[in-house]
């Protein structure tokens, strides 16, 4: 779960992220943790109005379809909810 | 099958007991506080988001509108998948102004009572109801369950018992900035229970009345249109709306607002929500649609809002419904406590104390106490009113929605308060108003027409249908749109006040504001004279004295920047107790700043640093970066081995680093903010005579301290920076102290080593010089044996005591030599020839037959203030130096002069020279281009650093193959 939204993020992200400043003097000053937990939230939230407040809706609403198609997508978006909290955790931890 | 009113009431009472001990046991601190702090009990206590309209109204909202029920629960994950950048923010901003209600936070940002006031009326109208939705639902759950109408009684001891529940757990302590465990623990079992029974009925559903998925398969597969009804508002015009208006009311609701926020313990416990919550969402809302099901499938003729409780009337044992039923009442009555909480904390800090400012002479805090409780009293029997007078006609989901359009409203002006710092107070205020219009034309009279309240409004719907658009949605865009519109446009139109951009800076995290001005009261004492006018004098103790204790300060400070740091806690304080826009008024008022003050760089300094360290998780990118660069510098500035001590315009200290402490043993907190001259002694002088000197060096001071003596050699420079801050002008200088006291030590030890090591060269010579008058004595004695003339003895006896003066005279010279000098032994007046003498007496001893010739060039009356022993071993090692370089038959003079400013010495011999490469090393210690055991390389080191104790001066002029000369100056004795 957590590779597949590495690579969902990478793909959302990848092109926009700039050049960071590493200085040689603290070596953990790179891009902050708690940034990347952040800009994971941000990306579900993303998907979540990608898939729910948008034409895209259309895709999963359709006849055939099971009942709980909605609730598997919801468990879905609470994934990757959970796996941007506990990356962000593990991140800040010492 | 139905169930006695008396069994069902009895159920409720009993069920509201074991809340009331669950409360009570956390709040005597039975339960662990582990547990009372698990981010699981904050998940579910938000769990009070979820109401009677989820528990009992989601059926029926499947029923009429398939998964719109859904839409409500989506927006809430939506906003706390936002939680870093919406509610994270939030939170930070209400933990650290002490800010419990949404109005608060408004009034704090806007600087405006009017707007707490506009946005508490608003949350009231708003939230009646939504109060009202929760009192119905209960006894229709009632009406459901016993099938006859349930008397208005019941409803009324209901609100009564929710009255006294709200009034002992929530409005228990003094002061409503205090958190509620008991009644968080409370509400967050109440979650629990829901979630229980609700899945409990859905699986009864599936299994009691479907018989297994299997035969619910069927079902379907034979009613295709049900999930097809399921299906049908997807996408729909109402599905985008209700979303957005879940979005808004997952955190603007009073109820959720509190919890998310007032009653927040850790911010950690937010980010577990942050999909905890969610998850709990789309577990209690799973059941749905399988109940609707089942409802359907048993042909229940009542109303979908109450199939939950009919299905397991129909088919199940009495217990299931009695538990459903109690599921009900922890839906209703979680709601109701805690908005009526929220509103009555809100009511108080921006109605009443507005309207009604106590009388110092009464308490404070028991008049609050007592109005919030009488607040709740009052909300709750308005909810009553709005129930009793309402007809029953709209849905439940229809009565929740109309509040979630009210809150919608505050969303302009939320993301106005945390990102936009442009937004004014009658921008806010003007879209607020819009916003409420629109709200009350077109939902609140539809409703109030729709229940029989008023018979004439104007038909809404011909525009509705003119534009296409659902109900919500016309409600929704045309309110937000004109309340963003006019926020805005007022906003760019109108101007700032200086108060109002500084609570703007506060609430964008991006930008720090220095503490400015200086304090007109002088110290706590006066704190607590001037506040005690306005809170009274024991309130006003208890918050002087609060705040204190929160900053570790003592009640005897006094320094500027310390109280002005205190005036800013007991502001952060008030604003708990009586909301932001009165305690701003009172501090504002009482504890008035000085206009002409400037801000002490120092305090500058230390707000922005606090306030990085605060907002460290926040920082990314380049402050970031930028950030750890200056902590970096910070930590060299610390660990820096020499004492350094930075002074702001005024003479404050700002810096006074490690190696500062450590040598003056005053700690930074006590001495930054002070000027020089506070320090205690010898400091004061020391650094505060160093500071308004005009030589930017000082060397070798020296200082008693601690009964010891210590030497220092100070550097300053002035810095001429830029601004470093908007209030603060450029610092004054830097200080740089370095201890020499060590170093002094070593260099008497050295200087003693020295010593011992030249008497080991002398030995030879010296035991040539007392070996011949020991000759000569014993010759006098042997022939003294045959004298017999009294003439002769006597001479003999006189010759005896000349060769053993000669004798003491060389062991003495040895012993002056040798003695460890103190480097604090006494300066006294010398001749400098007696000096130079002695000198070359010694070096005579060492160099005897090396045919050298010395002479000494020197006024006998050339007077020196010195430490003869250690202005003896400078000639000494000079003289020595100049033997070992000459050869036979050549001459060392020793010649001294003086001016009306300075004396002169010169050691000027024919000798080898200094070779070119060696000039550089020639004062550091142990470099000699003598051979291996002539000598330590000590002496010219030594010598110099004797010569700059004297405040003397050395140089050399050599050149290899002509001899050198050595020039030392020292200041004239007057």
């Amino acid at each position: 779960m957590e590779k597949l939204f590495n690579i969902l993020l990478s793909r959302f992200t990848e092109p926009c992220v700039m050049p960071t400043v590493r200085l040689c003097y603290f070596p953990t000053m790179a891009r902050t943790p708690n940034n990347d937990s952040t800009d994971k939230s941000l990306v579900t939230a993303f998907i979540l109005v990608l898939f729910f407040a948008t034409p895209f809706a259309g895709l999963w609403a359709r006849d055939g379809y099971a009942w709980y198609v909605p609730y598997v997508l919801w468990l879905l978006i609470i994934a990757l909810l959970a796996v941007a909290h506990f990356r962000g955790r593990k991140d800040r931890s010492p | 099958m139905t169930l006695e009113l008396s069994s069902l009431f009895t159920a409720g009472f009993l069920y509201l007991v074991l809340l009331f001990l669950i409360a009570y046991v956390t709040d005597r601190g039975l339960i662990p506080e582990q547990w009372v702090s698990h981010p699981l009990v904050y998940t579910l206590s938000l769990g009070v988001y979820a109401t009677s309209w989820t528990y009992y109204g989601s059926v029926g909202f499947a029923n009429s509108n398939g998964y719109l029920f859904l839409t409500i629960y989506l927006g809430v994950t939506l906003a706390f998948a936002l939680s870093p950048i919406l509610l994270r923010p939030i939170l930070r901003l209400t933990s650290e102004y002490q800010l419990s209600s949404l109005a608060d936070l408004f009034a704090f940002r806007y600087r405006s009572q009017a707007v707490g006031v506009l946005v508490t009326l608003f949350m009231l109208i708003g939230a009646l109801p939504y109060i009202a939705l929760q009192i119905r639902a209960v006894t229709q759950s009632l009406q459901e369950l016993t099938q006859e109408a349930p008397p208005h009684i019941l409803a009324l001891g209901f609100c009564i018992t929710l009255t006294t529940f709200a009034i002992l757990f929530g409005a228990r302590h003094i002061s409503p900035r205090q958190k509620h465990r008991g009644l968080v623990m409370a509400i967050a079992f109440e979650s629990l229970v829901k979630l229980v029974t609700l899945l409990g009925v859905g699986v009864f559903a599936l299994f009691g009345v479907f018989g297994g998925p299997d035969n619910l398969n069927q079902w379907l597969s034979q009613h295709p249109d049900a999930i097809e009804k399921l299906y049908e508002p997807v996408g729909g015009s109402q599905w985008g709306t209700l979303i957005f208006l879940a979005f808004g009311a997952a955190f603007l609701l009073p109820r959720q607002f509190h919890m998310l926020f007032a009653e927040n313990l850790k911010e950690d416990n937010l980010r577990v929500a942050s999909w905890s919550f969610p998850l709990f969402l789309l577990l209690l809302n799973l059941p749905i649609p399988v109940i609707l099901w089942a409802g359907h499938y048993l042909g229940l003729g009542t109303d979908p809002d109450y199939y939950v409780l009919s299905i397991t009337l129909s088919q199940g044992h009495s217990w299931m419904p009695m538990l459903t039923f109690i599921g009900g009442i922890s839906a209703a009555s979680a709601m109701v406590i805690i908005t009526t909480l929220a509103l009555s904390s809100m009511c108080m800090n921006h109605l009443v104390l507005p309207a009604s400012y106590p009388d110092p002479r009464v308490n404070l805090y028991y008049w609050l106490l007592w109005g919030r409780r009488l607040m709740i009293g009052l909300i709750i029997l308005a909810g009553y009113s709005f129930y009793a007078f309402l007809e029953h006609r709209a849905g439940l989901a229809q009565l929740g929605l109309i509040s979630f359009v009210a809150v919608a409203q505050f969303l302009p002006g939320i993301v106005g308060l945390l990102y936009w710092r442009r937004a004014t107070r009658e921008g806010v205020i003007a879209g607020l108003l819009a916003g409420i219009t629109i709200w009350a034309f077109t939902l609140l009279v539809p409703m109030l027409q729709h229940s029989g309240f008023i018979e004439n409004a104007y038909p809404i719907s011909r525009w509705q249908e003119m534009l296409g658009l659902d109900h919500w949605s016309f409600a929704t865009f045309w309110s937000l749109s004109l309340n963003s519109l006019l926020f805005a446009m007022v906003s760019l139109a109108t101007r700032q006040r200086n108060e109002e951009q500084q609570a703007a800076a506060s609430c964008c995290s991006s930008v720090f504001v220095p503490l400015t001005g200086v304090v007109t009261a002088r110290s706590p004492e006066e704190f607590k004279k001037e506040l005690g006018v306005l809170l009274g004098r024991s309130t006003a103790e208890k918050e002087v004295n609060h705040a204190l204790s929160d900053l570790g300060m003592s009640p005897t400070e006094t320094r500027p920047a310390e109280l002005r740091r205190l005036r800013e806690r007991i502001e952060r304080n008030l604003y708990g107790l009586i909301g932001p826009q009165m305690s701003h008024l009172i501090v504002n008022q009482k504890l008035a700043l000085d206009p002409e003050a400037r801000t002490a760089l120092a305090d500058s300094m230390r707000y922005v640093e606090e306030r990085l360290a605060h907002s460290r998780s926040v920082l990314h990118g380049l402050t970031r970066e930028l950030d750890n660069l200056q902590r970096y510098q910070r930590q060299i500035l610390e660990d820096l081995p020499l004492g350094a001590c930075a002074l702001g315009q005024d003479g404050e200290i700002i810096i006074w680093n490690q190696a500062m402490e450590d040598t003056t043993g005053i700690d930074a907190g006590t001495t930054i903010g002070h000027p020089l001259q506070q320090l205690p002694a010898p400091w004061n002088d020391l650094l505060g005579g160093f500071a308004r000197a005009a030589d930017n060096h000082s060397y070798h001071l020296e200082v008693r301290f601690a009964g010891k003596t210590r030497w220092f050699n100070l550097h300053k420079a002035v810095i001429e920076a830029p601004q470093i801050s908007t209030t603060s002008e450029a610092p004054g200088m830097v200080i740089l102290m370095e201890d020499l006291t060590q170093m002094e030590n070593l260099e008497a030890e050295l200087a003693h080593s020295d010593r011992l090591a030249s008497i080991g060269r002398l030995a030879a010579g010296v035991a040539h010089e007392i070996g011949n008058p020991v000759t000569g004595i014993a010759s006098i004695a042997q022939n003294l044996k045959y004298e017999e003339e009294p003439a002769a003895i006597e001479q003999s006896a006189r010759d005896i005591l000349t060769q053993t003066k000669r004798i003491t005279d060389i062991v003495q010279s040895l012993m002056n030599f040798s003695r460890s000098s103190g480097a604090d032994r006494p300066r006294e007046k010398v001749p400098l020839r007696e000096i130079l003498e002695d000198a070359l007496a010694l070096v005579r001893l060492m160099h005897k037959h090396d045919g050298l010739n010395y002479r000494i060039d020197c006024d006998s009356g050339i007077i020196l203030r010195a430490d003869r022993q250690r202005l003896s071993q400078v000639f000494v090692n000079l003289l020595n130096n100049a033997s070992d370089a000459s050869s036979k038959g050549d001459n060392i003079q020793v010649a001294a002069r003086q001016d009306t400013h300075q004396v002169s010495i010169e050691v000027i011999d024919q000798g080898s020279g200094i070779p070119d490469h060696f000039r550089e090393q020639l004062f550091e210690p142990f470099a000699t281009t003598k051979r291996t055991g002539k000598g330590t390389g000590l002496g010219l080191a030594l010598a110099r650093n004797i010569i700059l104790d004297h405040n003397g001066h050395i140089e050399i002029d050599s050149a290899p193959g002509r001899g050198t000369r050595v020039i030392i100056s020292f200041p004239r004795e007057t």
